[in-house]
């Protein structure tokens, strides 16, 4: 029950109450160009899902062993890039036997790999098993703040996404607004909102 | 002695033959000087001014909003990024050329973190205070998507040395934005310049967080609209339009793509670079996907295609030029050869008993007395004398 209760309390943080894309500014730049194509949402959010959960659980369980205990930042660091790097590559290999026999096009596979590649290495996912050994998040919570990044970056595109389409139709804006820097100035308020939300000092 | 003088003879016209292709060589290397002078500066007006990354394309946001809040942490994230970015473009460009697409993402966050890692254990030793500061962001820059995007678009379909001018063009690019943002958060944020107090007045703290590094980005954005509308309106509308959302992307026919790559190529100037020019190459902005590959693909082409047209028009021009230059200089030379190559036929006509005079005649001598014998001819660049 207690694991159960930790796990959703880090993924409810991790969406709500510090959203990675807002609060932190982690895989901003993929979800602008994701809400501006939201037909790739889907795929991409469940990919981002699954690296950063995985990636999150097995660096939790390495972090466990008494030798990576005592080790460093750094080597913490290389550590958790090469369990990324090894677990993209051990999706990539799947998906590339899984789809040997399927029948998929060419550029349809090359397609997909791509999207592999481009939601595994990604700031969003990275951070967090940065931020699961730097809060001690335990092996619930791990798996917890995993999905909650998948959700925290399917909310953030959303909620650009929407926005866009009210920007886009809105003649009021200056010229020079118009475009990409009227979205970075609504992300900034999405943005101030959620930081509200952590109880940080917004002004003065 | 005919041994000898006809040795000395060719030991002439092969002093002849290098003075002769001594100026083609400098006038090559020169030419691709020039060449790669004018591509530098084009790469990186384009990287830093019309293909911002940050400003245009919305990539590579996240350091530049939540730890550019000061222009020590600025700078060294840029070092930084300029380190990785050049050293995973010189691996892809020389190594991962014959790599699986989906192996080679992996070897870019590989390669990122080969500079990363000591960056981070210099940092923790000599500025401890800004590691701390930089948090666990700066690990993440070898992850960077703009780093993936330049190694995947730009590396791997070239050479080292065009790799390395776009590395640095790009981090520039990077660089500039995280520097200017750093300098304005820093300053409106902390009333500070480098750790130093510029003044006291009351601060906005909240520009140190990561929704004030948005606004500042916002409003760098617009001002680059801004430029654009001056220097090109239709060029900063068509941003604007495509920025907005992909949904309604206009598609450009593939003929007026090539007419306008024509067009410019046709106005190319290194020095005022004109962005409209390169519309088609730049819809980048939002919707600028890693899924739309193809699109890019057909868009650098356009933008080789031009830049090889403009460079070509560049060269004809020094080419031109150059070549008078070159004839000015090369006109006692060629003269030289001329006289030689008439004195060497005319030696044939040489009875037997006059080939004995000549043996017994020093080389110098023979070309002195040709001289005379030549009657002079009238020189063809002076001018007829009007009757």
């Amino acid at each position: 029950m207690n694991m159960i209760l930790q796990f959703f309390s880090a993924a409810l943080y991790i969406v709500f109450v510090q959203n990675l894309v807002f609060s932190g500014g982690y895989g901003a730049s993929e979800a602008i160009r994701t809400a501006a194509r939201p037909k790739q949402l889907a795929l991409f959010a469940v990919m981002i899902t699954y690296f950063s959960t995985t990636t999150s659980l097995l660096c939790r369980l390495i972090w466990l062993i008494p030798v990576f205990k005592t080790a460093g930042t750094t080597i913490a660091i290389v550590m958790f890039v090469l369990v990324l790097i090894v677990v993209y590559l051990i999706t990539a290999l799947i998906i590339l036997k899984m789809l040997k026999g399927a029948g998929w096009r060419q550029e349809e596979k090359d397609k997909l790999l791509r999207q592999a590649g481009v939601s595994a290495f990604n700031t969003i996912v990275l951070a967090v098993p940065f931020i699961s050994q730097r809060v001690a998040y335990t092996v619930s919570e791990s798996i917890g703040a995993g999905i909650g990044a998948g959700f925290a970056f399917i909310l953030a595109t959303l909620l650009i996404h929407e926005g866009m389409k009210k920007l886009e139709s809105n003649e009021e804006i200056p010229n020079c607004f118009k475009g990409t820097p009227a979205v970075f100035i609504y992300i900034a308020l999405l943005s101030m909102a959620f930081t509200g939300f952590s109880g940080k000092t917004l002004f003065f | 002695m005919k041994k000898r003088d006809k040795k000395d003879k060719n030991e002439n016209i092969k002093k002849a033959n290098t003075i002769r292709e001594k100026p083609v060589k400098e006038k090559e290397q020169k030419e691709t000087s020039e060449n790669e002078a004018v591509s530098f500066k084009y790469e990186l007006f384009s990287e830093v001014i019309v293909k911002n990354p940050v400003l245009v394309s919305t990539i590579g946001l996240c350091p530049v909003v939540a730890i550019c809040t000061s222009l020590k942490s600025a700078v060294v994230l840029s070092i930084i990024t300029y380190f990785t970015m050049i050293f995973s473009q010189i691996i892809s460009a020389s190594v991962l050329k014959h790599c699986p697409q989906w192996a080679r993402v992996a070897l870019y966050a590989l390669s990122g973190m080969a500079i990363v890692a000591p960056s981070m254990l210099l940092l923790e030793n000599v500025l401890p205070e800004n590691m701390i500061a930089l948090g666990i962001y700066l690990p993440l820059l070898a992850v960077n998507p703009l780093i993936t995007r330049q190694c995947e678009r730009v590396a791997v379909k070239s050479t080292v040395k065009q790799a390395f001018v776009n590395a640095v063009s790009c981090s520039t690019g990077y660089a500039a934005v995280l520097i200017i943002t750093g300098f304005v958060r820093e300053l409106l944020g902390s009333g500070t310049l480098w750790d130093y107090r510029v003044f006291s007045f009351p601060t906005a703290t909240a520009l140190t967080n990561p929704f004030g590094g948005f606004i500042v980005i916002g409003f760098m954005a617009a001002i680059l609209r801004w430029y654009f509308k001056k220097i090109d309106p239709e060029y900063a509308e068509d941003l604007a339009v495509n920025s907005r959302s992909s949904i309604k992307k206009p598609k450009v026919k593939k003929s007026q793509k090539h007419k306008k790559a024509h067009v410019s190529s046709m106005t190319y100037e290194p020095q005022e670079y004109l962005p409209h020019q390169e519309e088609v190459t730049t819809q980048e902005s939002v919707q600028e996907e890693i899924p739309a590959e193809e699109s890019h693909q057909e868009d650098e082409q356009n933008l080789t295609e031009t830049f090889e047209q403009a460079l070509a028009e560049n060269t004809t021009h020094i080419d031109n030029s150059e070549e008078q230059i070159l004839e000015i200089q090369l006109e006692p030379q060629i003269k030289e050869i001329v006289q030689e190559e008439t004195k060497a036929n005319k030696k044939i006509e040489y009875t037997s008993k006059e080939l004995e005079d000549l043996m017994s005649k020093s080389l110098e001598d023979i070309i002195k007395d040709t001289i005379k014998e030549t009657p002079q001819e009238p020189d063809a660049d002076k001018e007829v004398p009007k009757q």
